[in-house]
């Protein structure tokens, strides 16, 4: 350790573990003061490697500070703060301090300068997030958790081993940027990507985020998948196969989105949407494209985070989730229906919120690449976005047919919460030069030109127009949708059944017949060696003394004999 | 102190404050009624006007392109219009590709409960 610098991770990690003593005034001023003050200390954190070890040979730096872990630490941090007072009247003792784990190990994973403490880090913010996840405390939470934990441990052992692998081959853990050109590489990319809801296991994510509970979700929604975002940016900027991976997570999302019923999965959904326009920004890896993704992620937080805080309020006050039992909630939730709205127009990029300024940078990046393919596919799912998450959320949530409830707007810790982040969507998009300034690149981009403006209002408008159009296409059914995670919850665990069936049957064969040869050979065993067996009789002492006189007789009279 | 001194239960929601069918505050619209309880969101004369609304600004956004240069970087956005008929055609394939795989993928929302209890 070269000099006194306090890891603003660890400081949210220990004061986590200090939270679940406090009581009231106390304990409300520390949930909000924790990632305040990890938030200071961060910013007076000067650039560079600040921690130096040695660990089993290896040259380790546990902090390390430059623009783009610092952008995502003060991102980290500031959700921290946000989440933490909407969840203020959460009953569970359990959440926030668990929260508090998972947001201080997803700031220790950005501040990270070597491979070995993103590994230690990373599986922090598996077991954080999964406590989050089990505070919930219904059943479907702590099936879901098992499911959650299950891959992200598979996540971790992928991970851990092309971390070692790294090693090995370079001897040497700093965390620089790699390309996918050994098996290592190939291990730690994978790991990545499980993190960021990549297809084949993108399933955890919609499975697991909507069962916790209403403000725990709210959490879940801002670290795992942006922690990855930030270790892809770092680790594999530029790996071209990321574009085609961004753009099936994007068009992926909005489809299940389109079918989806609950409305915490269709926003879990949209979370893997918008992290695929991140990755394919890092496919792209021209400076304007990792700006964008960077900057993406940071308004993605605070969006995504807006819609499940109104998401939840909705849950909170009426206890239901379905969209097909929801609608009509505007009449006595004036607030959270804005509230929401404003994070719905944001995610969709609409003019003057945060995601215009944001989503906009990866669009300009595959123009400025002449990838025509790609800007298609994004024009097209950025119009998904509005349809999916821009209207379908607000509408079915809120308007719509009229369900007869009228639950009260939450309490003020909730409004507060609502309304700051609402707040900062519309800042950031009205005035972006303080998140550009943040940026790990110069910026050297306008959004707001007549023409982008112009054409983004057409894209969306129009495809608010085919919403309404196609409404009758769009009812909301009771039903769920099969995804990957059906491979592991019905046939994997029905073949688990059919082996050890197998297997029992087996054993009961086994059995009888190694029981009857077992009675048989004991049998014969008694036989000889039982009390009165042929070995173990017993003789009376008479006939031995009887026995010893006629042998000596014999040989007295065998000895006198001629 | 007490154990519960302070303000931590701000957020949480008692059982009987949990959604009613209606309260006094916000009574439920009566049919075909106006007056309290009513939003204007309800009205459905103000609904047709929304949508004439809307319609008018789509149709001032597409007219817009002739007095806003757009400087095209691909061929296929010169035409006119693009981004508009672009918009609602890629919207219209997803709900239709969405439409088309839930055919093959939906299941009741019960679905799982029963593998998931064993």
């Amino acid at each position: 350790m070269n000099e006194l610098a306090l890891h603003p991770g660890l400081l949210l990690i220990g004061g986590a573990l200090v939270l679940p003593f406090l009581r009231g005034h106390a304990r409300s001023t520390a949930v909000l003061a924790l990632p305040l003050a990890a938030l200071f200390f961060l910013w007076q954190l000067p650039d560079g490697t600040l921690w130096h070890m040695q660990w089993l040979g290896y040259e380790i730096s546990p902090l390390a500070v430059d623009k783009l872990s610092r952008l995502f630490a003060t991102i980290f941090a500031l959700m921290a703060c946000g989440g933490g007072l909407f969840a203020l009247g959460q009953q569970s003792r359990l959440e926030i301090p668990a929260a508090f784990v998972y947001a201080g190990s997803a700031i220790g994973v950005a501040l990270a300068g070597d491979l070995i403490t993103v590994f230690v880090f990373w599986e922090l913010m598996a077991v954080g997030s999964t406590l989050v996840l089990w505070s919930a405390g219904t059943p479907a939470a702590w099936a879901a958790s098992r499911r959650y934990v299950m891959i992200h441990l598979l996540g971790g052992v992928i991970l851990f081993a092309g971390v070692t692998g790294h090693l090995i081959d370079t001897g040497d853990a700093a965390f620089a940027r790699m390309a996918p050109d050994s098996i290592a590489h190939w291990l730690i990319l994978a790991g990545f990507l499980i993190n960021a809801g990549a297809p084949p296991l993108s399933a955890w994510l919609p499975d697991a985020y909507p069962e916790a509970s209403w403000s725990g979700t709210v959490f879940l929604s801002a670290f795992t998948t942006k922690t990855a975002v930030y270790v892809l940016l770092r680790g594999f900027p530029g790996t071209e196969f990321l574009i085609w991976i961004g753009l099936f997570m994007v068009f992926y999302g909005i489809v299940y989105a389109l079918l989806e019923n609950d409305m915490r999965r269709i926003l879990a959904y949209s979370i893997v949407n918008q992290v695929g326009f991140m990755i394919a920004g890092i496919g792209i890896g021209t400076e304007m494209a990792l700006n964008g993704a960077a900057a993406h992620a940071f308004t993605h937080i605070l969006y995504k985070a807006l819609l499940l805080m109104s998401a939840g309020s909705v849950l909170a006050a009426t206890g239901r989730r379905k969209c097909s039992e929801l609608g009509g909630l505007f009449h006595s939730m004036p607030l959270t229906t804005i509230c929401g709205t404003i994070g719905a127009l944001a995610i969709s990029s609409f003019p003057l919120t945060s995601g215009f300024v944001s989503k906009s940078m990866v669009t300009q990046a595959a123009i400025d690449g002449h990838l025509v393919w790609v800007w298609l596919l994004l024009a097209a799912a950025s119009a998904g976005v509005f349809l999916h998450a821009g209207i379908k959320f607000p509408w079915f949530v809120f308007f719509q047919k009229d369900s007869g409830l009228r639950p009260a707007d939450p309490p003020a810790s909730m409004r507060l919460a609502m309304v700051v982040f609402a707040f900062l969507c519309i800042a950031l998009g009205v005035w972006p030069e303080p998140l550009y300034a943040l940026l790990p690149h110069a910026v050297d981009y306008a959004p707001y030109t007549a023409a982008h403006v112009l054409t983004q209002l057409q894209l969306l408008l129009f495809s608010g127009l085919a919403f309404f159009v196609m409404l009758p296409w769009l009812k909301r059914t009771p039903t769920l949708t099969l995804d990957t995670d059906w491979l592991y919850r019905v046939p994997l665990p029905s073949a688990a059944r059919a082996v050890k069936r197998i297997h029992q049957r087996g054993q009961r064969g086994a059995n009888a017949l190694s029981g009857a040869i077992v009675a048989r050979l004991s049998a014969g065993v008694r036989r000889h060696k039982q009390a009165d067996g042929l070995i173990l009789r017993s003789w009376p002492t008479g006939s031995m003394a009887l026995w010893v006189m006629t042998m000596l007789l014999a040989w007295l009279a065998l000895y006198y004999l001629p | 102190m007490k154990a519960h001194a302070g303000p931590p239960q701000v957020g949480a929601f008692k059982e009987n404050e949990r959604a009613q069918p209606a309260n006094d505050r916000h009574p439920l619209p009566r049919e075909g009624g106006r007056g309290q309880g009513r939003h204007w969101l309800d009205e459905p004369g103000n609904v047709k006007r929304l949508w004439r609304l809307f319609l008018a600004v789509l149709a001032a956004t597409v007219l817009a392109e002739l007095a806003v240069a757009l400087h095209p970087h691909f061929e296929v956005e010169a035409l006119f219009g693009f981004h508009a008929w672009f918009g609602f055609l890629a919207c219209a394939a997803m709900i239709l590709a969405a439409k088309w795989l839930g055919l093959l993928l939906k299941r009741r929302d019960t679905y799982y409960e029963a593998a998931d209890d064993e």
